[in-house]
Parts: C-alpha cells; sequence; structure tokens
C-alpha cells in the first residue's frame, strides 16, 4: 500500500520516464527526417507554444474549467446517486437499470443535441463532460459502500447506530479508495468530455484548438494542443490525487493529529 | 450444578426458552432453552457451526429467532438492546479512526459527548497496556493490541452485558493467556454478565463462572456446568486437580458427540 521510501518514490522516475520519451520522439523525427507536417519534431511544438503563450493558456485554461465543472458535477451527483442506490434496493431496481441503459447511448453522438437544447456557450460542454464522467463515480462509489466489513457493520448496528450515522462514520470512509479511484478515471473522462463537447461547438478551448489548426493542415499547432492536453491531465489527476491523500490519513501510517497525541 | 432459577431471587437477565433458527433449509438451533444470571460469566463451548454465533445474533437482535422467546432484562428482543458490549472474532475496529476514537464509537453512537467519555477511554487504553497508542492507526496495531482494543470499546460505557463471540480464536497462545488474565480481571472488578463464545476447553473453564455445552447442528445445550473454582484464578488453576477433572469432562461430552476420538 504506501511505497516504501527512496529510489521509488519523489518526482524522478517519472520525469526520467517523459523525458526518455521527448528523446525518442525527437531522435524519431530528426533522426529519420519525418515530415513537420506530419509529425513535428517536439522542439517545434515547444517553439509553437512559446510563439503564443498567453493565448494557449486562455484556451487550455476555458478546457481545463470545463473539465472541471463536469468532474464535480460528477463527483457530487455521482456519489449522492451511488448512496441512493445503495441505501434503497427499490431506488436500485428503479433507476440503475435505466442508468445503466443510458450510459450505453453514446455521449459523441448526444454532443449535437446538446447544442440544440443549450446553445453553444459552456453549457452543452460542461454537460458532456459531466455526462461521460458521472458513469464512472456511480459505479465506483457504489462498489465501495458495499465493501463495508459485514461485522464492522454488525457492530455499527449492535450500538443502535442509526442509517444516517452509519452511513457517515462507517459506509462513506470505507468507500473512500473506490470513491476516489472512481474520481480519477472521472477527471480524465472529464477532460475527454470537455475536448469532445468543443469539437463539436466552439469557439474556445483546445479541443477547438484542434479543430480549427487541422482545417489549415498546421501539424504543430495540434501537437501543441495535445501537449498541453497531456499534461493537463497529469496534473488534474495529481490533483484529485493530493486531495485523496489528505483525505485519508490511516492509508499514509502517518500519527493522527500530532498536536493531540502531544497531549495524552 | 445448574442454578435452579427458582432458587433465585432476582430474575435471571437473558432467558432463551425453545428458541430455534432455520436459515432455509438449515436448522441451526433446535428448540434451545438458558437462563443466564446476573454477574455470571458462560461460556458457550462446542463444535464449528453448532450455531453459537447465531444465538449471540439473535440475543443483539442482529438476527431473529424463527421460533421460541429470547429476552434480555424481561424484554423480548426485536432490535440490539441498549447498554450492550459486543467482541467479535474480527476486531471489527474501523480503519480510519485511531485507537482513542475507536473507543469512544459507542459514546458518539448512543449520542453521548465524547469529550465527557475520553477519560474514561484513556484509563480503559491504559489499563490493557496501549497507553501509548491513544493516536495510532489499527493498522498499526498487532492482532492481540486490535482486540484489547475492541475489548476497550465493548468496556467504554460499562455494558451490564457483555456479549463475546470468539474473541481470542486468532491469538497466538501466549497473548491468549495473557487476554484472558485481562478479561478475568476485568469481570471481577465490574461485575457485568458475560456471555462468551469459545472452541477452547482451556479457556472456557479458566474464565466462566458456568459452561454450556452446545451439541453439533442444530445446536442444543448437551451440559451445563457451574465450575466450582475460586472466584480468582492464575493460570495455574489449570494445573489442579479440580480443573482437570472438568476439562476430562467437558472432553467426555465431545467425545461423547463423536467429535473427538482418542487414539
Ligand atoms: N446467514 C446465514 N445464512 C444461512 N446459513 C447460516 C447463516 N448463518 C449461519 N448459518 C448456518 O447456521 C449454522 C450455525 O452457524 P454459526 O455461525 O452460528 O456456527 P458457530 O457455532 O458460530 O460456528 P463457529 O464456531 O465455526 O463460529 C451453520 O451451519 C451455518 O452454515
Ligand atoms: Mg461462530
Amino acid at each position: 500500500m504506501t511505497p516504501e521510501p527512496g529510489a521509488s518514490s519523489g518526482w524522478w522516475l517519472p520525469l526520467a520516464g517523459a523525458a526518455g520519451f521527448v528523446l525518442a520522439w525527437e531522435a524519431a523525427t530528426s533522426g529519420f527526417g519525418v515530415p513537420a507536417y506530419l509529425v513535428p519534431s517536439p522542439r517545434a511544438v515547444v517553439a509553437e507554444i512559446a510563439d503564443f503563450p498567453g493565448w494557449y493558456a486562455e484556451q487550455a485554461l476555458y478546457t481545463t474549467l470545463i473539465a472541471l465543472g463536469g468532474f464535480i458535477a460528477a463527483a457530487v451527483l455521482g456519489l449522492l446517486f451511488a448512496i441512493a442506490i445503495t441505501e434503497s434496493r427499490l431506488l436500485e431496481r428503479l433507476l440503475f437499470p435505466l442508468f445503466v441503459a443510458l450510459n450505453s447511448v453514446p455521449k459523441v453522438a448526444v454532443a449535437p443535441l446538446l447544442v440544440i437544447w443549450f446553445g453553444t456557450g459552456a453549457e452543452p460542454k460542461l454537460a458532456i463532460a459531466f455526462l461521460i464522467a458521472v458513469f464512472a463515480v456511480v459505479i465506483d462509489a457504489a462498489l465501495g459502500l458495499r465493501s463495508a466489513p459485514r461485522d464492522v457493520l454488525d457492530l455499527a448496528t449492535a450500538l443502535r447506530g442509526s442509517r444516517l450515522r452509519i452511513l457517515w462514520r462507517v459506509k462513506l470512509p470505507a468507500a473512500l479508495p473506490s470513491v476516489f479511484a472512481g474520481f480519477k478515471v472521472a477527471m480524465s473522462l472529464a477532460l475527454v468530455g470537455a475536448i469532445v463537447g468543443e469539437f463539436v461547438s466552439s469557439q474556445r478551448g483546445l479541443g477547438h484548438v484542434i479543430l480549427a489548426a487541422q482545417g489549415s493542415f498546421d501539424t504543430p499547432r495540434v501537437f501543441a494542443a495535445l501537449a498541453i492536453l497531456a499534461v493537463l491531465g497529469v496534473v488534474l489527476i495529481a490533483a484529485v490525487e493530493a486531495v485523496e491523500h489528505r483525505i485519508m490519513p490511516w492509508r499514509r501510517g502517518e500519527p493522527r493529529r500530532r498536536v493531540r497525541g502531544a497531549e495524552a | 450444578m445448574l442454578a435452579a432459577p427458582e432458587a433465585r431471587l432476582v430474575p435471571p437477565l437473558i432467558v432463551a426458552e425453545g428458541v430455534t433458527k432455520r436459515f432455509g433449509d438449515v436448522l441451526a438451533l433446535d428448540r434451545l432453552s438458558l437462563e443466564i444470571g446476573r454477574g455470571e460469566f458462560v461460556s458457550l463451548l462446542g463444535p464449528s457451526g453448532c450455531g453459537k454465533s447465531t444465538f449471540l445474533r439473535c440475543l443483539v437482535g442482529l438476527d431473529h429467532t424463527t421460533e421460541g422467546v429470547l429476552t434480555v432484562g424481561g424484554q423480548r428482543v426485536t432490535d440490539p438492546p441498549k447498554e450492550l458490549g459486543l467482541v467479535l472474532q474480527r476486531d471489527a475496529l474501523l480503519e480510519w479512526l485511531d485507537v482513542l476514537d475507536n473507543v469512544l464509537l459507542p459514546a458518539e453512537f448512543a449520542g453521548l459527548r465524547r469529550a465527557a467519555l475520553r477519560p474514561k477511554a484513556k484509563e480503559l487504553l491504559h489499563m490493557v497496556g496501549l497507553g501509548e497508542f491513544l493516536h495510532a492507526w489499527p493498522a498499526a496495531l498487532s492482532g492481540g493490541m486490535r482486540q484489547r482494543v475492541a475489548i476497550c470499546r465493548a468496556l467504554l460505557l460499562d455494558p451490564p452485558l457483555l456479549l463475546m463471540d470468539e474473541p481470542f480464536g486468532a491469538l497466538d497462545a501466549l497473548t491468549r493467556d495473557q487476554l484472558n488474565i485481562d478479561l478475568h480481571r476485568i469481570w471481577r472488578e465490574r461485575g457485568m454478565t458475560v456471555v462468551f463464545v469459545t472452541h477452547s476447553i482451556p479457556e472456557a473453564l479458566f474464565l466462566s463462572t458456568r459452561v454450556a455445552v452446545f451439541s453439533p447442528r442444530p445446536g442444543r445445550i448437551v451440559d451445563d456446568v457451574a465450575l466450582d473454582l475460586p472466584r480468582h484464578r492464575r493460570l495455574a488453576v489449570k494445573e489442579t486437580p479440580e480443573f482437570a477433572a472438568l476439562a476430562r469432562r467437558m472432553r467426555g461430552n465431545f467425545e461423547a458427540m463423536g467429535l473427538i476420538r482418542d487414539a
């Protein structure tokens, strides 16, 4: 569970992996003379971003906000829905099959419909990011909420705990590892959803950048947007992991509340 | 040997009369009758799968009897009785609460102020030698330490009734002896009623004032022995002739049921 400290922790190994990838890419493009309109070299991509840093930052920010908005909606509503279907057999039988059926409709195919409903602003993109992300949250959170050990639940029942208290003190904490696994998948799916939304209709965002650059065969620009997306993905997942880390100190093995520990 | 119920002035704390429990086609308990008086330490001794846990779960209100009457403190058990301590084979600690908060859980669930019970929780943990681990996570404790935390949790509100389902079954022999000694002392000092499920003849004899022997499934009580051993026991009691005679009698029960065959 807890990775041992030393060579395997910290930022060095992931950075080395990324650096190796970029070097291999550079070697492939310059060494084999791949034309820049097919695959530009990493240097060309960096130069492209360096030429318009403000503009790229603006597009990236727009996409990030869409993805984050969709993710937060999916996290909150997905968790609530998971609680509803795990607490009530009736709600589960009534709603879960419907939810699975609706989820089976490809979201990409629904996107144009959302544009008709919500117009061309941020709303349809948020909606797509939400729709793509929510399934992972519901499935993983429901799994987690059902994973509380039987004997712990028995004990809580024997202590005459109310359902709300058992949910809050037992089922939700037991579910957290699964919930966060779902959150991480949902976070990267929300980013996909934001791009899909921008593909369908947009004047802003990285998805729009890619689509517009494709029209003018501006491959370095496409690659610049893709590179930014890749970095965004890593940063957003790392942010979810940081929250996970803070919220589950018992999985880190660190003593709790040192201040109070001293008073004992 | 069975304390005659009519001789008692106070009514028994627990009364089981013709308790039957079926799980579908499986008959787990068959017309089981048993009375347990206040302050007794009763061990339920029996082979695996005979329905001991089922009986305990019915007492706690986690399961319901199919037939028969089961009362605790004169009340028929429908939901979990108030003021009851429970210790299970697996310690059932909440991994996400530190040791002290785990012990304080019954206070929280009973809607009491945790701050008011914190000194009591600390005192209990000190008593079982865990004074230095108040803020450790359960994951950082050994099996024996975790089980001690579970016992402290069960004792927090001074329940008049303590139910224990093979609490030491998963521990090594040394730790088990030590926890037996600790539990015996706690019972002597507090005088609560204990119902203790175990497979172990020496453990049952060392701890109890009375041992009820279960038959293989469907569970019934085939022997019920009030132990004539000193109230204050040391481990050395196990080497006395009285203890040996009682152990022989228990073993005889299991041999008669065909559960042990001596070579
Ligand atoms: N929820 C259940 N559903 C179906 N059968 C059950 C259930 N709980 C217990 N049983 C059955 O009832 C019988 C008694 O089980 P119980 O757990 O009470 O035994 P036990 O005496 O506690 O055994 P052990 O000493 O191994 O813990 C077993 O045959 C078991 O298969
Ligand atoms: Mg059992």
